[in-house]
């Protein structure tokens, strides 16, 4: 795009000013005839009026009222928050809600890494013949090489499956809060806010702290470890790996706890009226259709959804 | 593939191989979010490529990692920009008692619009921005924006001309 002219730029002066002139009432004749003459001096001026014409069309489009108000409202808002912007880019990409940035698999060494987004999940066999699952919002660094196979989990879960044949290089997950060794297993990792949690399906891991003593956690159990120690082993309640079919079983939780465990799933904002948080409920809900899993609470408490627009949602005690 | 781009994409590959890493680790800081960082940090490298002369920019870089930088954080600064419209523009539908529905396509062109008037209107200052988005949004007439703002009529419309122009000048500047 060449660098405007001198005539240019003063010809889209010209055209603000009469843009202003126009917009602010209705033009009596005089003003009309003048507004016509200006355009028929100089091609420039018709050309700089096109323009302020692209530009009223532009902002003819949005929903006036609303708009102003949201854009009048951003200036408030603080600019960098970190879960904000995760959850916004996300649905910005949301035209198809799956799929954003979905990262292909390693062709070249520095593009081993694996994502997945809001509301995504993907398998896949790794090349020493192991089965990994990841969880919407993953991000894994895989680093396999003659030595070692180890997968650096960054954010959200995942589901290793040994091998079925032996591999002399050891298995292992690692996460800030320490590592864990595959001891021919089937396990999940979970990072959060307050350390790791690992879950055994069979045979055993051994957990390593950072800063702590190895441990064996057997089939069957799980628990979360910090980088000083590990909790308590405790019976593993039926369904932990049901997100691995993309589903959540609720057993007898209260709705503000459902909630929280549905939303990393889901794009928008989901949420509840404070008087009936405390309800208790039980079910199975679709990790991957918020709307059938909104509903299922719904009817299962006998509540009414509020909806504004496909992304902001409220459950509400029917009246 | 031609010479030309054979050496562009040997030079992009070394960048890539000596510099990546480092730019993630550096987002990372900044953003504290790991596949945000590994995302901009991809972005970035997509950039520098996309220009038609970019072989001959890259060799008159002295630092390389200031450019990666340079480039890294306006694309920062610009979904920061985004990500706090949205919010916004949720936050103003959660207010209102009935919302139409509308389909994602057409919310995300609208965010899209949305977000190309909120950098249009960046350099302008507070008073003159809010006159022009009172009278181009919420189509309030020259007299209540003057009440509103404490100022006269022919003050708005000074106003509204500069905002105008401003716009102007940024479309043809910036979009293509």
């Amino acid at each position: 795009m060449p660098p405007l002219s001198d005539a240019q730029r003063q010809a889209l002066g010209q055209a603000a000013d009469w843009y202003a002139r126009l917009m602010a009432g209705q033009p009596d004749d005089a003003t009309q005839r003048a507004w016509q003459a200006w355009l028929q001096a100089d091609p420039a001026n018709r050309w700089a009026w096109q323009q302020a014409e692209h530009l009223q069309q532009q902002v003819q489009r949005l929903p006036g009222n609303l708009a102003g108000q949201a854009l009048e409202r951003a200036r408030h808002l603080p600019l960098a928050g970190r879960r904000r912007v995760l959850g916004s880019l996300l649905l910005l990409a949301a035209a198809a809600p799956l799929g954003w940035r979905a990262s292909e698999p390693a062709r070249h060494a520095w593009l081993a890494d694996q994502h997945t987004a809001r509301g995504q999940w993907r398998s896949l066999e790794l090349d020493d013949g192991s089965q990994l699952q990841l969880d919407s919002g993953t991000a894994v660094d895989m680093r396999f090489d003659e030595r070692q196979r180890l997968l650096v989990l960054r954010q959200g879960r995942l589901m290793l499956t040994s091998p079925p044949h032996a591999d002399p290089r050891p298995l292992e997950v690692e996460t800030p809060e320490g590592r864990i060794r595959a001891l021919g297993t089937r396990f999940s990792v979970r990072r959060q806010a307050q350390g790791s949690e690992v879950v055994v399906y069979q045979h055993a891991v051994r957990i390593t702290p950072l800063a702590g003593s190895p441990q064996e956690l057997e089939a069957g159990h799980w628990c979360s470890f910090d980088s000083r120690r590990i909790g308590t082993p405790q019976a593993s309640p039926f369904g932990q790996d049901a997100w691995t079919r993309r589903q959540l079983i609720v057993n007898d939780q209260p709705l503000a706890q459902v909630l929280d465990e549905l939303r990393p799933y889901v794009s928008g904002w989901m949420g509840c009226e404070p008087a009936i948080a405390h309800l208790h409920l039980s079910g199975t809900f679709h990790l991957d259709d918020s709307r059938q899993a909104l509903q299922a609470m719904a009817s299962s408490l006998n509540l009414r959804i509020r909806r504004l627009g496909p992304y902001w949602a409220r459950l509400e005690s029917a009246r | 593939m031609s010479a030309h781009q054979g050496a562009l994409h040997k030079r992009v590959d070394t960048l890539y191989k000596e510099h990546h890493s480092w730019l993630k680790a550096w987002l990372r800081g900044r953003l504290g979010c790991p596949e945000q960082a590994a995302d901009l940090a991809q972005d970035t490298f997509v950039r520098i490529l996309a220009p038609q002369d970019a072989l001959s920019r890259l060799s008159t870089v002295d630092n390389l990692r200031g450019y990666l930088t340079t480039i890294a954080r306006r694309l920062m600064v610009d979904q920061f920009r985004r990500a706090r419209l949205e919010q916004a523009w949720l936050e103003t539908l959660a207010q209102q008692p009935q919302a139409e529905d509308i389909s994602p396509e057409q919310r995300l062109a609208l965010l899209e619009t949305l977000h190309e008037l909120d950098c249009m209107l960046d350099g302008l200052g507070q008073r003159v921005k809010r006159a022009f988005l009172l009278s181009q949004l919420q189509g309030m007439t020259y007299a209540s924006i003057a009440t509103e703002l404490g100022c006269s009529e022919i003050t708005i419309h000074r106003y509204i001309a500069k905002a105008v122009h401003h716009c102007l000048l940024f479309r043809l500047e910036n979009l293509s």
